[in-house]
């Protein structure tokens, strides 16, 4: 009996996490938004490792702390079903922040090489503009 | 020398109760979102906790009662149990946030892994306040806290607009769309309740009695809490300033302490930023150490039990079992993966529902003639008291509501 209640809770636990929630179109504004934001700030992050700033440590770390943010946000619009409309731009905001995510890895490993690191900053500029020219079309 | 160290308690009051996770967070989205124009914000909520704070100190001396004694006897045991428990759960969600914040900092600082810091942390803290006099306790924490100030040098070397510093005094009524008006009105209530936390008036009147302050010290009372909080608000501002500098013209909402912390430190180099890591990690820690310390006075006090960091732990067992459980049961709950921006978000605004229900007491005793004789307030002091009274109240009616239309200050 209570191997069944505890099933039957695991199941309505799961069920109830697993749900996809519709995104409104202010709601995906929103996830722009942020998009836009961790862009931005990787793009910030890059001058001051470029700077020379940030100690070997610090720099790792916040990395995988602004890593986990955009995988947060990812993993949100995965769930997500697109209001009607929305589709395209709710895709091209998830590719986008899986984009962000390859290019902070590529920050991570170029962290001693301020060459490196300025390509890096400006393909994190080009993702930037493109969600922010997807965001002015919502 | 003796006086000078006597500020400490305000020192660390003010910064533990000021400049804590949520402050640092809250204040630079703030600055991130709307620039300057929630100064006001911070000046509003400095000038309530000073004139409540220095109530608090007045009644632990004349009237030998601190907070929670007072609490109980206004509002009545029913009452007054349903605000110890709302006030203990809310120190302990506050603990748990700080105790994630101090792993965070402290994996910035080394690299280790942050559950493996957390634990040692709470370790750590708790063997520190075991350990220590009271008075140590807050030299410690209040003193270290002071490297903070390294955000307050980088706010000014980044050229904040002044004119706009000094225009953002005045509340703006004016938002381009109703979402960025619940939005400034939610950081508006934010900044008060995290500036007006009831844990720092907990702790400063057990502070208090715990320094066996008479009288006498009563012209400290009020330096000792106006020095420490304006210096906390000092801090608060830069944090503001910090935001709207680096942050509003590049469109990023900062969501990570790491984002904060590399902001405290960015026109300078790595020591800067060792130093904006090791205030940052002293501040985190007073606020944990308060919030403990906080359950155990709170708990004591309402039941009228034995309590003091000064006795012997035998003398007071509730008091010292209190506060140790109370960092346990916070490091259990911050090691359960709820991320500590998440709960301190909630301890801020359900913060602030409490709080009328702290400082409505304290005001009660603090004006009433027969428990204070000539130490009563005065008349000017009981308007001025007032009037942050009816704007806590409002506060608290609107935090919830909110909380809920802005989904907890989402842009």
């Amino acid at each position: 009996m209570m191997r069944r209640l505890t099933a039957v809770l695991l199941l309505l636990v799961s069920t109830g996490c697993s749900r996809k929630k519709t995104l409104t179109s202010d709601e995906l504004k929103s996830q722009f938004t942020q998009a836009v934001s961790f862009a931005s700030e990787q793009e910030m992050f890059v001058d001051y490792l470029r700077a020379g700033r940030a100690t070997s440590n610090f720099a790792e770390q916040h990395a995988a702390y602004l890593d986990a943010e955009i995988q947060r946000s990812a993993d949100e619009l995965a769930k997500a079903i697109p209001a009607s409309g929305t589709q395209s731009a709710l895709q091209l905001c998830r590719i986008q922040l899986n984009q962000l995510r390859a290019e902070l890895w590529k920050v991570r490993m170029h962290r001693e090489d301020k060459n490196a690191l300025s390509a890096d900053k400006a393909r994190v500029e080009e993702i930037r503009r493109d969600l922010e020219q997807a965001k002015s079309g919502l | 020398m003796k006086k000078l160290l006597g500020i400490t308690l305000g020192i660390m009051t003010a910064l533990g109760g000021f400049v804590d996770l949520g402050q640092i967070v809250f204040t630079t989205q703030a600055g991130a979102l709307f620039g300057y124009k929630l100064m006001w914000a911070i000046v509003l909520g400095t000038a309530a906790i000073i004139v409540y704070m220095e109530m608090c100190g007045r009644i632990a001396v004349v009237a030998k009662e601190p907070v929670f004694a007072v609490v109980r006897d206004r509002l009545g045991r029913p009452l007054g149990l349903a605000v110890l428990i709302a006030s203990n759960l809310l120190n302990l969600i506050t603990c748990a946030a700080e105790l994630g914040g101090i792993a965070i900092v402290l994996r910035l600082l080394t690299g280790w892994p942050e559950r493996l810091l957390l634990v040692m942390a709470a370790l750590a803290i708790g063997a520190a306040v075991f350990v220590l006099q009271f008075q140590w306790i807050e030299r410690t924490f209040g003193l270290s806290g002071l490297m903070m100030s390294i955000f307050a040098v980088s706010a000014y070397v980044l050229h904040p607009k002044w004119s706009e510093l000094a225009r953002g005094l005045l509340p703006t009524a004016s938002q381009p769309d109703r979402g960025h008006t619940l939005l400034y009105a939610y950081f508006a209530v934010g900044i008060f309740s995290a500036l007006l936390m009831e844990y720092e008036v907990h702790f400063y009147s057990s502070g208090a009695m715990e320094e066996d302050w008479t009288p006498k010290d009563l012209s400290e009372n009020f330096m000792v809490a106006a020095f420490g909080s304006v210096l906390g608000a000092v801090l608060t501002c830069a944090l503001l300033v910090l935001g709207a500098v680096l942050f509003l013209p590049r469109s990023i909402f900062p969501d990570t302490l790491s984002t904060a912390i590399m902001a405290g430190a960015f026109p300078f180099g790595e020591k800067a930023l060792i130093l904006a890591l090791l205030g940052t990690l002293a501040c985190l820690s007073g606020a944990a150490v308060e919030t403990a310390l906080s359950g155990g006075y709170n708990v004591c006090q309402f039941l009228n039990l034995r309590w003091g960091k000064n006795l012997p732990p035998k003398s007071a067992p509730v008091y010292t079992t209190t506060w140790i459980a109370m960092l346990v049961v916070a490091a259990l709950l911050s090691l359960s993966g709820l991320r500590p921006l998440q709960l301190v978000n909630i301890s801020i605004i359900f913060g602030m529902v409490v709080m009328p229900l702290t400082y409505y007491p304290i005001l009660r005793v603090a004006a009433d003639k027969g428990i204070m004789g000539d130490h009563a307030n005065r008349r000017w002091v009981n308007i001025i008291a007032g009037i942050f009274l009816v704007l806590i109240t409002a506060a608290a009616i609107a935090a919830i509501p909110l909380m809920l239309l802005t989904h907890s200050g989402q842009p």
